[in-house]
């Protein structure tokens, strides 16, 4: 069994084997990250497979730190590329029926599992899954991602909200119970 | 915000450690896309017939620059414009077959600052045994500084460090004369035996004793009728007339006559003197308007009645060679009309590019049309045989392999609309269409088999222009992606253009380079594929070409 120092070593070695390796540890929780920022799992396949490449064809460039964190940050960027790349088709979305509500509280995803949490954030509108993602999960504030979307601080800001009211909303049919009170 | 916390802790932390399998065949696809790039070995197949040619002329020259050294010059007593140089380029096995202990049969160099006498013997100290002037036999000297005429515009020098400077040397000295038709055949052939020794081209020295003992072969007199014949030689009288005033006599050094023979010649004229030390080809007897040699024939071929084979001047005078290098002309003898040549090309393929999908997905855009890639590179192997009509016109035809790479990457877009969006602003309602866009790849290895016919003409003297037609056959279809399917038209024909340049490496191997262009008629995918590419190569072909010289 090759520990990750090895298998990294030997990817940069271009090594099929630790190639493999890296892919068998850490497969599952890159193809985690695309599918949050995927539409549907073809398109979180695709952005899966470029990423993995470009992790492949850049691993030269690793030098210390965690490697975890460096390969999710290529995960991430390939996913925003992606994102940007179909900007066009996904700035039409029906919006209208969102208003800015934000309270601050998103709960009711405690009984849910991760699986339909996820599901439930891939049919939230594409910019809104984006700034989500980027804010609650990955932690980025509102002006990196502004500059990392290319978009104003406020826009994020507001995107954000308005995931999050989606959200509650998809919620509320999920569990009516919970959200009468 | 305490809450707003809480939540966002929570629901980040489960989405960040989620997890989920990636299908089972994402590894297989990943994999491919990270194959390193191949070691494309082929692609220096062209370099071997390089390297061969390049040590092969390297090996040339060597032996040139060693023949030029054991050249040599026969000088006269008098004036330097009565010197000469012989050259005489004796192969070293020869040269010590016949360097016999004690006896110089060294010539003199050519070093006009010094006596022809201090030359000699200068050379012979310092090399003893580099060979006999080679002299022809049946070619006879007179006395004096013979060799070269005064008007002789042989120098000393001017020859090419090539195996064929003794011909020049013998034109020098040679005067035609009309045939007298009075001699026996047998008498002929001795003398054409002496003339074609002096021009064959072949090194007068270095054949110089296996020449005394073809003499002695009756299987080479006959070659040498056939010789005779083809060339129509002039053959001389049986004398020749040598001016008193020296200066033009005959002597060569393309043959050797052995020292028993020179020494038998009948009536004590020594028209073959056994080169001594220092003067070593020169007669000692000075005729005018007499025999230059009569050689006894059973001196010059064994079980043969004595005959006396009359050796001229005008024996050779007709074999005037072109030019020193005449033999670097490729192609130029008749006889050698067959020829085979086996050749290897990298080749760089351009697609032109038809759509002609019949499903409800358009090609927008093509991305990589004719861009370099590494993908596109191929090769093609093969041999043709060769078959010259004229001088300047060659057949050839033959058989070749290939592999053949397309690769394109398109911009696609669904025909029907993939979503729709209707959008009211001030009372206006819009209606937007969106079609899906996919960027496709379209790689094919396509490995092939085929003939060709051709021909070639000769634009320059080692400049040719090639042109034909070939037909492929497809072996072997590899798909560098799966989503694709192509038909693949088995049988693709070709028009091909080229030029080749060709250097002589010996007299039967050739080096051909040039570049090369194939335009395929017709794509290699058939009708009903979504997308046809009609390949053009180019090429930059190198092969060695195999001529056999007939004896």
């Amino acid at each position: 069994v090759l520990s990750e120092a090895e298998i990294i070593e030997g990817c940069k070695q271009g090594k099929p084997r630790c190639q493999e390796a890296l892919y068998k540890l850490y497969g599952s929780r890159m193809k985690g990250i695309c599918m949050r920022y995927a539409k549907t799992p073809f398109e979180a396949e695709d952005t899966f497979h470029e990423a993995f490449v470009t992790v492949f064809n850049n691993i030269q460039t690793f030098r210390e730190g965690s490697f975890g964190n460096w390969m999710r940050r290529i995960f991430v960027n390939c996913s925003i590329n992606n994102y940007r790349r179909n900007k066009k088709h996904y700035d039409h979305q029906d919006t209208h029926d969102l208003e800015i509500s934000d309270d601050g509280q998103l709960d009711g995803f405690q009984e849910l599992s991760t699986q339909e949490i996820v599901k439930l954030i891939s049919e939230l509108p594409e910019g809104y899954r984006v700034v989500f993602n980027l804010h609650v999960v990955e932690g980025y504030n509102h002006r990196e991602i502004g500059e990392m979307l290319e978009i104003a601080e406020g826009t994020s800001r507001s995107q954000l909200s308005k995931a999050k009211n989606m959200l509650k909303k998809k919620l509320e049919k999920i569990n009516p119970c919970k959200y009468a009170s | 915000m305490q809450a707003e916390n809480n939540w966002k802790d929570q629901l980040g932390k489960r989405l960040y450690d989620y997890e989920e399998e990636p299908l089972p065949d994402t590894w297989s696809k990943i994999e491919k896309d990270l194959k390193p790039s191949r070691f494309r070995w082929w692609l220096w197949l062209p370099l071997v017939p390089l390297l061969i040619s390049l040590l092969w002329l390297e090996n040339s020259s060597g032996l040139a620059n060693e023949e030029k050294a054991g050249e040599q010059t026969i000088t006269g007593n008098t004036t330097p414009a009565e010197k000469i140089q012989v050259a005489a380029k004796p192969k070293r096995s020869d040269i010590s077959a016949q360097a016999e202990p004690g006896i110089s049969k060294t010539g003199n160099i050519v070093q006009p600052e010094i006596s022809s006498e201090q030359a000699n013997n200068k050379l012979s100290a310092e090399k003893p045994k580099t060979g006999n002037a080679a002299l022809v036999n049946g070619i006879a000297e007179s006395n004096g500084p013979a060799f070269i005429s005064p008007t002789s515009k042989v120098k000393p020098g001017s020859f090419r460090d090539k195996p064929v400077k003794a011909k020049a040397v013998i034109i020098a000295a040679v005067r035609p004369r009309p045939i007298k038709k009075q001699y026996s055949p047998i008498a002929e052939s001795k003398i054409i035996e002496a003339t074609n020794t002096s021009v064959s081209g072949k090194l007068a020295a270095t054949n110089g004793s296996k020449n005394a003992g073809t003499f002695e072969d009756k299987k080479q007199n006959r070659k040498n009728k056939e010789k005779e014949k083809a060339t129509s030689l002039n053959i001389g009288k049986d004398k020749i007339s040598s001016p008193a005033s020296g200066g033009n006599t005959a002597s060569g050094p393309t043959g050797t006559l052995n020292q028993t023979s020179a020494n038998n010649l009948p009536g004590n004229k020594p028209v073959l003197n056994t080169p001594v030390a220092g003067v070593s080809i020169y007669s000692q007897a000075v005729q005018t308007e007499s025999e230059i040699s009569e050689i006894p024939k059973e001196n010059l071929a064994l079980n043969q009645t004595t005959e006396t084979l009359p050796v001229t001047l005008d024996s050779v005078s007709k074999t005037r060679p072109t030019s020193p290098d005449s033999s670097n002309k490729p192609n130029n003898s008749a006889a050698r009309k067959w020829s085979v040549l086996v050749y290897g090309s990298p080749q760089y393929a351009i697609q032109r590019v038809m759509a002609n999908r019949n499903d409800q997905i358009m090609v927008l855009k093509m991305n990589n049309l004719n861009e370099y890639s590494s993908e596109r590179l191929g090769y093609e192997f093969g041999f043709r045989g060769q078959y010259g009509l004229t001088e300047k016109v060659e057949l050839e035809a033959g058989f070749q392999f290939a592999h053949l790479t397309q690769y394109l990457t398109f911009t696609t877009a669904t025909g029907p609309a993939d979503s729709t969006v209707v959008a009211q602003n001030n009372n206006q309602l819009g209606i937007q269409v969106y079609n899906r866009q996919e960027q496709q790849q379209y790689l094919f290895r396509y490995y092939l088999a085929g003939a060709f016919a051709g021909a070639n003409y000769t634009v320059l003297p080692r400049l040719a222009l090639s042109g034909g037609a070939g037909l492929n056959y497809v072996l072997r279809t590899e798909s560098g992606q799966e989503s694709i399917s192509a038909p693949v038209s088995k049988l693709n024909p070709y028009l091909t253009i080229g030029l080749k340049y060709s250097w002589k490496l010996n007299e039967n191997l050739t080096l051909q380079a040039g570049p090369t262009m194939q335009y395929y008629l017709k794509p290699l995918q058939k009708d009903e594929a979504p997308l046809c590419a009609k390949p053009t190569t180019f090429g930059f072909t190198v092969g060695i070409q195999f001529q056999r010289k007939k004896e």
